[in-house]
């Protein structure tokens, strides 16, 4: 009955969301089955060469897609592992400190991602922090090279990624009644025993959707592996950024684009195979 | 011997006072119930003896060991949660094995416990069900299969009843009793209907505001209440206050407005103040012969309420209104008519004043 009103209601979020995604998505598609000439002018004329030069170089494919994939992977454990570890400790917080660690997670995702990623490399810095607390209790005699290399990006990544997973995963936790672990204490189970087999599995919708959440942003990194990488990290976005400014070849940058898409899809994809499949407990947990 | 024993416990939370110093000792395989009005403090109780819950002070023992600093999982309980508290993501089965399998216990074993237990509470065709495949009474009964797998102790439910409708709570009732009577079991009931206190229990536990008000059995409790709060918890209770007078073996208590009602009870001293009750099913409505019970207290019948068996019909007295029970064949009588109460009252202990 409300369906009709629904729709009207609907239209300019359909119409902003038309003109400001899909359309611009079309178009990159489009582009990336163009060539450029030999000034950098788009040629109206359709191959699929990009694709071939991407798909048959291993540079691209080993140096550039398999990293970015595999960075983001290894950051998204770190995510989910930290994220998780978060997520518990508020979530068996009390009400009133919970609130405040909310707050907390949620404090960096108002500074800019810039500014906040600058502030990384200060710490990780040659005389940041980190560096001078190894020096200073002996675990090193001079300041490590922490900067520039993969673990950098991989630790930058996870800064951003985590507090969404917190979040992810925190609202699961919560829904889960603590007396379910209590009923496990009473058959006889520790309260390490309780959370591994009651609360855990419980919570594993959370999981999923926050390395979902966590892979999907840390495979689209752009300013991490810029700053934090310093250039000697390939990723994925800035290969295209670089592509499209300095070497001024629009399709091939949006040929990047297109496989990191596809690529994000496809993973999103099996994601939610593997939820589906695993799902039994997601239903009932909703149903109950 | 007792085989639970609860000593001054104390529980406070902040600065209110949830229990004050509660004692109690529930007998081997007894049928004890607990019951009082909302925030009483009985879950509190239940959850004390259970381990849920740290006391604020006292001690508990269970079959002659003091466990007040053992932890849930070392105390050989069985709970039954309010809500059964099911683990949605494991079957039927599972639910029940978990505590067997924490004990590591053999596979063939595991298995023959398992499927006893479902017999008994006549799940046994379910077991590979999850939870939210299930009625509400047979979820109750996997609760109750997974409480009594492991031959605990002693049983503890708190309110394992309230989540079910009428007629499935009377037919788990009959079970319930049944099953605590076969393994005899010593079960703690936590209830706030009376009617199933009274109708499950060896002996019944009336609570009320963190303090026991009195123990005893449902029999004793219901007609011999010791204060006026449990005479008007447990059953319906119409209250007389006056003066007790008396010339040989028949007593009466001279009420203000100058009626009198016959009276009984122990240690009843002429002369004293005191309070007395009667239940609805104690009063008899006399209206032909008004002239014959002189004295007695006079209303007027303002409904009649008929529930198929009996029927009550409800009296103005004075100020106040009070009922009376009869089984449907009794006196025919009719709103609107004058009506004298004949009635022996009870007279409550230490001038009804709570004990
Ligand atoms: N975690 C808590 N923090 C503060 N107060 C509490 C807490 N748990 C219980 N209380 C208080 O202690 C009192 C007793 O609670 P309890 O749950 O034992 O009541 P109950 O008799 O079981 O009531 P009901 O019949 O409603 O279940 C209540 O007044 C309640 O508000
Ligand atoms: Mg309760």
């Amino acid at each position: 009955m409300k369906k009709p009103a629904n729709t009207i209601l609907m239209l300019p979020a359909i119409t902003i969301l038309g003109a400001f995604f899909v359309v611009p998505l079309i178009w990159v598609v489009i582009l990336s089955f163009l060539t450029s000439g030999p000034t950098g002018e788009v040629q109206n004329q359709l191959t699929v060469s990009n694709y071939a030069r991407f798909l048959t170089d291993s540079y691209y494919l080993q140096d550039l897609l398999l990293r970015t994939i595999r960075l983001a992977a290894i950051a998204t454990v770190f995510s989910v592992a930290i994220g998780y570890l978060g997520a518990f400790v508020i979530a068996r917080a009390e009400a009133a400190a919970q609130t405040w660690l909310v707050m907390l997670v949620m404090l960096p995702l108002w500074v800019n991602l810039v500014v906040r990623t600058l502030s990384l490399m200060v710490v990780l810095g040659r005389n940041g922090p980190v560096n001078q607390l190894l020096v200073g209790l002996g675990f090193a005699d001079r300041p490590l090279q922490l900067l520039y290399n993969e673990t950098a990006v991989i630790i930058g990544m996870v800064q951003v990624a985590v507090p969404f997973v917190v979040m992810s995963i925190f609202g699961v936790l919560q829904s889960i009644p603590r007396q379910l672990e209590h009923a496990a204490m009473t058959v006889g189970a520790t309260p390490l025993s309780a959370f591994r087999r009651v609360t855990f599995p419980l919570s594993l919708p959370g999981v999923l959707a926050g390395s979902v959440l966590a892979f999907g942003i840390n495979v689209e990194s752009f300013v991490v592996p810029i700053l934090l990488g310093g250039g000697r990290v390939r990723f994925m976005s800035v290969a295209a950024y670089e592509t499209a400014t300095i070497s001024n070849n629009l399709p091939f940058a949006a040929t990047i684009g297109v496989i990191l898409l596809i690529v994000t899809m496809g993973m999103l994809g099996i994601y939610q195979w593997a939820v589906r499949s695993a799902g039994r407990s997601t239903a009932v947990l909703q149903a109950s | 011997m007792h085989h639970i024993g609860v000593r001054n416990i104390i529980k406070n939370w902040g600065a209110f006072s949830a229990l004050k110093d509660v004692n109690l000792d529930v007998r081997e395989g007894e049928f004890l119930s607990i019951l009082g009005p909302s925030g009483c403090g009985k879950s509190t109780l239940l959850r004390i003896i259970a381990g849920l819950e740290e006391p604020s002070g006292g001690e508990i023992f269970i079959a002659g060991q003091n466990v007040t600093l053992d932890p849930v999982w070392k105390r050989k309980i069985g709970f039954v949660f309010q809500n059964f508290a099911l683990w949605p993501h494991l079957t039927v089965f599972r639910n029940v094995s978990m505590g067997l399998e924490l004990r590591k216990t053999e596979k063939a074993e595991l298995y023959n416990r398992v499927m006893e237990a479902l017999r008994m509470v006549q799940l046994e065709a379910l077991a590979d069900r999850l939870p939210a495949q299930l009625s509400g009474g047979q979820q109750q009964r996997v609760a109750l299969a997974r409480a009594i797998v492991l031959k605990p102790a002693v049983l503890l439910l708190d309110e394992p009843l309230s989540a079910l409708d009428k007629n499935l709570r009377q037919d788990m009732q009959v079970e319930l009793k049944a099953l605590q009577q076969t393994l005899g079991l010593t079960t703690i009931f936590v209830t706030h209907d009376q009617e199933e206190a009274l109708s499950l229990s060896d002996r019944v536990v009336v609570m009320n505001k963190g303090v026991i008000e009195q123990l005893g059995t449902p029999d004793a409790i219901y007609n011999q209440p010791v204060s006026e709060y449990v005479a008007g918890f447990v059953g319906e209770a119409c209250f007389f206050e006056g003066r007790i007078e008396g010339n040989g073996q028949a007593k009466t208590l001279r009420l203000s407005d100058g009626t009198a009602v016959p009276i009984r009870g122990n240690g009843i001293q002429v002369g004293q103040s005191a309070v007395a009750f009667v239940r609805p099913e104690w009063i008899d409505l006399n209206k032909l012969d008004i002239s014959l019970s002189p004295g007695s207290p006079q209303g007027t019948i303002e409904r009649l309420m008929f529930f198929g068996q009996s029927s009550d019909y409800l009296v103005r007295l004075g100020d106040r209104q009070l009922r009376v029970k009869y089984k449907s064949d009794g006196p025919r009588l009719a709103p609107g008519d004058t009506v004298a109460l004949c009635c022996v009252a009870r007279v409550l202990p230490g001038n009804g004043a709570a004990s």
